[in-house]
Order: structure tokens, then C-alpha cells, then sequence
């Protein structure tokens, strides 16, 4: 009862959600921090890939012959890729750090973040109700 | 501590861009320094920055390369020739009556001073937005 609470699909989604914008977010930092390092490529990862990647890999979940054997779909298992860009326009001295993009992005995957720990909070809230029955 | 990396991250870059206005200030200071320890007139200083990947095991026991930030690899004197000033009354004037001026273009440095407190600036942004995100995820245990 307790584990279909606290593992079910939804949580392990929301975990992977913020594992990624968590790493995003490093990478933003990591952007802005060598916004005048000559040659630097901007570091990012794809959202999309990363959420896709946690979905497929619940659906194709091993065959277990006792539901307290491990799920080889444990949350944090798979990487998150990260990627640099290298064929976006950049300056003469090859860096291709947009600032304003940067701060946009930054700005965007805070609220994302603060979305998602919100819903966590509700989930939490919800439970609680259950809890005390009132 | 990995939690605490964008912090770290941040750091590294407002330490990079601290030295360099230090740098420009220290340029502007001596653009008319004509005598130095090493003989002959100040050379203007210029930081070059590198991008720092560092390795490193995570959770899963997998070697993986994770962004560190930036730092200065080393400061690197200007090698443009100074500037000839003809003022033969000056004690560090040559035989012929000229003394060597280091070449600072003050433009030059105002305008590498606004481009490096501005990504000094970005970088706090950046820092306090991580701060955002840690606050809520510090909210979740609330109750």
C-alpha cells in the first residue's frame, strides 16, 4: 500500500523531472560562468529525451517474480545526456554564449522547477488528508 | 558536495571576473607607469579564461565529466609595442630624447570594465535563482 504511494509512476516521473532540471540548471551556470571563455560551447540537455527516456523504460519493466524483487526501472538509473552545441552562430572568437537566451532559460526552468515541487507538495497535502481522515 | 555545484559553478566565474576588473583597474592605474621592477614601462595585463571539466564518480559508480565552472589559466602580459612619447626633459627619456609609454587605450578598458560587471552581474542572477530552486525543494517537507 505504502510503496504504490510513494513509487508509483507519477512520483518516479516527478523525481526524473527535477533530476533534469536540477542538471539543467548546473548547466545554464556553467553557461553564463564562461560567457567570455574563448571557444566554449554551450552545454544543454534535451528535456524531451530525458523524460522520454524514464517513460519507456516503465514500460518495458522486467518480469518480477516477487513484488519485493528490485525494478530494473528504479528512478536515477538511466543517464540524463548532456550535449554541446556546436553548430548554433557564435562570436569571432567562436563562443556561442547568448546571454539574454541563457538568462531566459534560466528564468524558465526555475519556474519549471518550483512548478514541479509544488505538485509534490499537493501530492503531500492530499496524503496528509488521507492520514488524519478530515 | 555535489548538491551545492551551482553555487560552486557561480563562484568560479564572479572569482574570474573579480580578477579580471582587478586586471583593468590595475591597466588604467599604470597607463602611465613608465619604470617597473623589470625594467622598462608597464605592460598591460590581460586574463585568459578556461573552461574547467572536471571528472569524477557519481552515485552509480560511472565516470562521468561534469561541469566546474571557469577559471584564469594565467595572466598574460599585452605584446603590442609601447607607445614613443617625444619629451626629452623626462628622467626615463632614451639617448634620442623619447620615453616609452605602456599602450593603454582607456576606451579599451571601460569598455572590458562594463563587459566584465555585467557577466559579474548575470553570474549573481544566476547564483540566486539556484538559491530559488533549492528553497523549494526545501518546501516539499514542509508540512
Amino acid at each position: 500500500m505504502w510503496q504504490k504511494l510513494t513509487q508509483n509512476r507519477t512520483s518516479k516521473l516527478l523525481e526524473r523531472a527535477m533530476d533534469a532540471s536540477m542538471i539543467r540548471k548546473q548547466l545554464i551556470n556553467q553557461n553564463i560562468a564562461n560567457v567570455n571563455t574563448p571557444f566554449y560551447k554551450r552545454l544543454d540537455i534535451d528535456f524531451a529525451d530525458a523524460l522520454n527516456d524514464r517513460i519507456n523504460e516503465d514500460e518495458l519493466e522486467m518480469v518480477r517474480t516477487h513484488p519485493m524483487h528490485f525494478s530494473n526501472s528504479r528512478p536515477g538509473l538511466g543517464p540524463i545526456k548532456i550535449n554541446r552545441e556546436t553548430k548554433t552562430l557564435s562570436r569571432y572568437d567562436t563562443n556561442n554564449i547568448d546571454v539574454e537566451f541563457e538568462m531566459a532559460q534560466d528564468a524558465q526552468n526555475t519556474l519549471f522547477f518550483q512548478s514541479i515541487t509544488q505538485t509534490w507538495k499537493k501530492r503531500m497535502d492530499g496524503l496528509k488528508k488521507a492520514i488524519e481522515g478530515r | 558536495m555535489d548538491l551545492f555545484r551551482n553555487f560552486d559553478i557561480s563562484a568560479t566565474a564572479l572569482t574570474a571576473e573579480r580578477l579580471r576588473m582587478d586586471l583593468i583597474s590595475n591597466n588604467i592605474a599604470n597607463a602611465n607607469t613608465t619604470r617597473t621592477k623589470e625594467g622598462g614601462p608597464y605592460t598591460r595585463k590581460v586574463p585568459v579564461f578556461m573552461e574547467v571539466i572536471e571528472e569524477a564518480i557519481n552515485a552509480q559508480g560511472r565516470l562521468v565529466s561534469r561541469p566546474a565552472g571557469v577559471k584564469v589559466v594565467r595572466i598574460k602580459p599585452d605584446e603590442n609595442p609601447p607607445r614613443l612619447v617625444y619629451d626629452p626633459s623626462h628622467p626615463d627619456a632614451n639617448t634620442e630624447g623619447y620615453v616609452l609609454y605602456p599602450d593603454i587605450n582607456p576606451v579599451v578598458e571601460m569598455v572590458n570594465l562594463i563587459s566584465a560587471s555585467r557577466s559579474y552581474e548575470a553570474n549573481v542572477t544566476a547564483f540566486n535563482s539556484a538559491k530559488d530552486m533549492y528553497r523549494a525543494a526545501l518546501d516539499i517537507g514542509r508540512v
